[in-house]
């Protein structure tokens, strides 16, 4: 399931929400919640403020359930999903965290709403930042998206290997005994 | 056992029967401090052990995280403990490349000290995670996360274990052979049988001869080479958990050299206080003097002088950017919530061991054991400056108003008596550990003492 969502404020000028719905134990409403992320600028300072709005099935505000905010990285090996923040839902549900983009461009937001160890509620925002922290560099620098962390994981893990080789080799060279007739 | 300690030695071998003598005593027969010593350290460690279980009992609050304090005492301990080792290990490999003759007393007790420590300091990672089945999920695949700087510190740290065991174990050969020769002489037992069972395995079929000897020196100082870059690593990677961060105070690109100064620094000290303390002990008063002491004293506080103008350095940048997040947190060391143990650090840790190295009359065995206890503390006070401060900063998860927004307050870790437990048993385990290794290994490298005063005397100056 999706659907458009209201952006505000300049940082984030666009964005899709898409929403998946979990069958769980909603405290007070019995069936399917749902959560709706959106992003916009803080009222003050520099960064997106997120927010997700919690309902229960029947669509009433899911109160005291903890929000976890991640953002999709690709800096190195791997693609995970960072968390920048969480948040309990307050009586209307809602929860938010600020967060500072470090880069421009098409970004990729999820958070996941849980009362107790169950997950209720997940949902997903994929948002065009415009403007980022102006400590983080230039707003077109064009970024490694895994690269150079493709290459370091090979050549980093194929080190440790050498060296516990070599380092074993070492051992056994001094545990071998008498040297050979061409060593003496 | 005397009996066997006096025995002469073969007599194509020129050896100090004195040497031999005082060295191999405590290998051979049992001191009669060893085992109240034993008791007291290991009562100690038991205690940090049940600190731990009601860790896991009472959850990691108990040993006072909190949401706005997520990195505290373990993280420091982690940090301090692999720390000193890498020192102990770096200083054996500077010396012995170096050719230092007075090395020869100090190498053993230089790289058991790494050995000890260094499988301590990996340990504190359990408590540190809390759940200690994570550290499954941590290292082993598909779990692991090849993102993650920790996943690179086991990978680093396992490796500079394994190279910390060989560089123990190389320079023990001969003198693991030379116990061996001692106990084949002594009345058959149970417990000399276990003796020589372990010996023949560390010697392995190596028979001292001179082309073996050529061999084993060969390995050691190739191990000497690549210890110095692979502990340099170590440390560098291990800072990568802190400057890969995007927090201010930890995303310090001067971290990794930050880090590999200071665990040199604090590592040097704790070789002067375990060379104290053994050479106390064990009564090795003829082979280590005060000479040695002020050489690692000097060598101590080169690297306490790189460490102040780093953290001077570090501080000066970050307040002189002004950027809102360096500049407030470099404001709650100097002056704010952290000034006392920052101070604390700076004079006990980096002004007073200088002040007693460039003191001429404190320039003293004691002086320089004075210096190494305060550089030993106050490099872990400073230790807990570097990892606490920025986990409590108030940023986008510090504390939060009724109404949602963050509070701008700055989150108190907690020390509870958990974490000083484990912390006093992992100090403890230490000492513990060193009495174990030296129970079974002369603590001072026999045979290589053996060469350097035969080396020195052929061209006629002192070891």
């Amino acid at each position: 399931m999706s659907r458009r969502v209201q952006l505000l404020g300049g940082l984030v000028v666009a964005g899709t929400a898409s929403l998946a719905l979990f069958l769980g134990g909603v405290a007070g409403a019995a069936g399917a919640g749902s959560l709706t992320l959106s992003a916009h600028s803080p009222a003050h300072g520099v960064g997106t403020e997120l927010t997700a709005v919690v309902d229960s099935a029947a669509g009433a505000p899911v109160a005291n359930a903890v929000v976890t905010f991640s953002v999709h990285v690709e800096e190195f090996a791997g693609a995970p999903l960072l968390t920048v923040g969480t948040a309990s839902t307050d009586a209307a549900g809602v929860a938010h965290v600020t967060y500072q983009p470090t880069w421009a461009g098409p970004t990729h937001f999820a958070a996941s709403a849980a009362l107790g160890a169950t997950t209720v509620a997940e949902g997903s925002l994929t948002a065009a930042v415009t403007q980022t922290d102006p400590f983080a560099g230039p707003v077109n620098a064009t970024r490694t998206d895994g690269l150079i962390g493709r290459w370091a994981v090979a050549v980093l893990l194929a080190l440790v290997v050498v060296m516990w080789v070599v380092l074993l080799a070492l051992v056994v060279r001094v545990q071998q005994g008498p040297a050979r007739p061409q060593e003496s | 056992m005397t009996d066997v300690i006096a025995t002469p030695a073969p007599a194509e071998h020129r050896v100090d029967h004195e040497l031999r003598r005082a060295v191999l005593r405590p290998v051979l027969e049992t001191p009669k401090w060893w085992w109240p010593s034993i008791l007291v350290l290991g009562a100690i460690v038991l205690l940090g052990i049940v600190a731990w279980i009601y860790q896991l009992a009472h959850g990691l609050g108990s040993a006072g995280y909190n949401d706005d304090a997520f990195w505290g005492i373990y993280e420091s301990n982690l940090v301090a403990f692999i720390g000193v080792s890498y020192g102990g290990a770096v200083v054996s490999a500077i010396l012995r490349l170096t050719h230092q003759s007075w090395r020869a007393p100090l190498t053993r007790i230089a790289e058991a000290t790494a050995l000890v420590t260094l499988p301590i300091g990996m340990l504190f990672i359990i408590p540190h995670l809390g759940n200690p089945g994570k550290i499954w999920e941590l290292i082993w695949p598909p779990y692991w996360n090849l993102s993650s700087p920790i996943l690179w510190d086991f990978f680093a740290v396992s490796t500079y274990l394994m190279a910390t065991i060989v560089f123990f174990y190389l320079p023990l050969v001969p003198d693991a052979q030379v116990v061996l020769t001692q106990l084949d002489d002594a009345a058959p037992s149970t417990r000399v049988r276990v003796r020589q069972s372990l010996y023949r395995a560390l010697v392995g079929r190596f028979g001292g001869t001179p082309t073996e000897r050529r061999r084993l020196n060969g390995s050691i100082g190739l191990l000497a080479i690549m210890i110095i870059p692979m502990a340099v690593s170590v440390h560098s990677v291990l800072s990568f958990a802190f400057a890969s961060s995007s927090r201010p105070g930890y995303m310090e690109t001067i971290f990794p050299v930050y880090f590999v100064v200071a665990a040199l620094y604090s590592g040097v000290a704790l070789v002067v206080l375990s060379v104290a303390a053994v050479r106390k002990l064990y009564h090795l008063e003829s082979y280590i003097s005060s000479r040695h002491f002020v050489r690692l004293g000097f060598l101590m506080i080169a690297f306490g002088a790189a460490y102040l103008y780093l953290t001077f350095t570090e501080y000066l940048i970050d307040g002189y950017s002004n950027t809102a997040g360096p500049a407030a947190w470099v404001y709650q060391i100097v002056a704010g919530r952290y000034w006392v143990p920052f101070w604390f650090y700076f004079v006990a840790g980096g002004l007073v061991p200088i002040l007693i190295m460039a003191i001429k009359p404190l320039r003293t065995m004691t002086g320089v054991t004075v210096a190494s206890v305060l550089v030993v503390l106050s490099l872990w006070v400073k230790r807990l400056v570097i990892v606490i401060p920025p986990a409590t900063e108030p940023l986008v998860r510090a504390a939060t108003k009724s109404s949602g927004a963050v509070s701008g307050l700055w989150g108190t870790f907690h020390f509870t008596w958990v974490p000083i437990s484990i912390t006093v048993a992992a100090t403890a385990a230490i000492p513990l550990l060193l009495l174990i290794v030296f129970r079974f290994v002369p603590a001072l490298s026999v045979t290589e003492m053996e060469e350097v005063a035969a080396e020195s005397s052929h061209q006629g100056g002192r070891p």
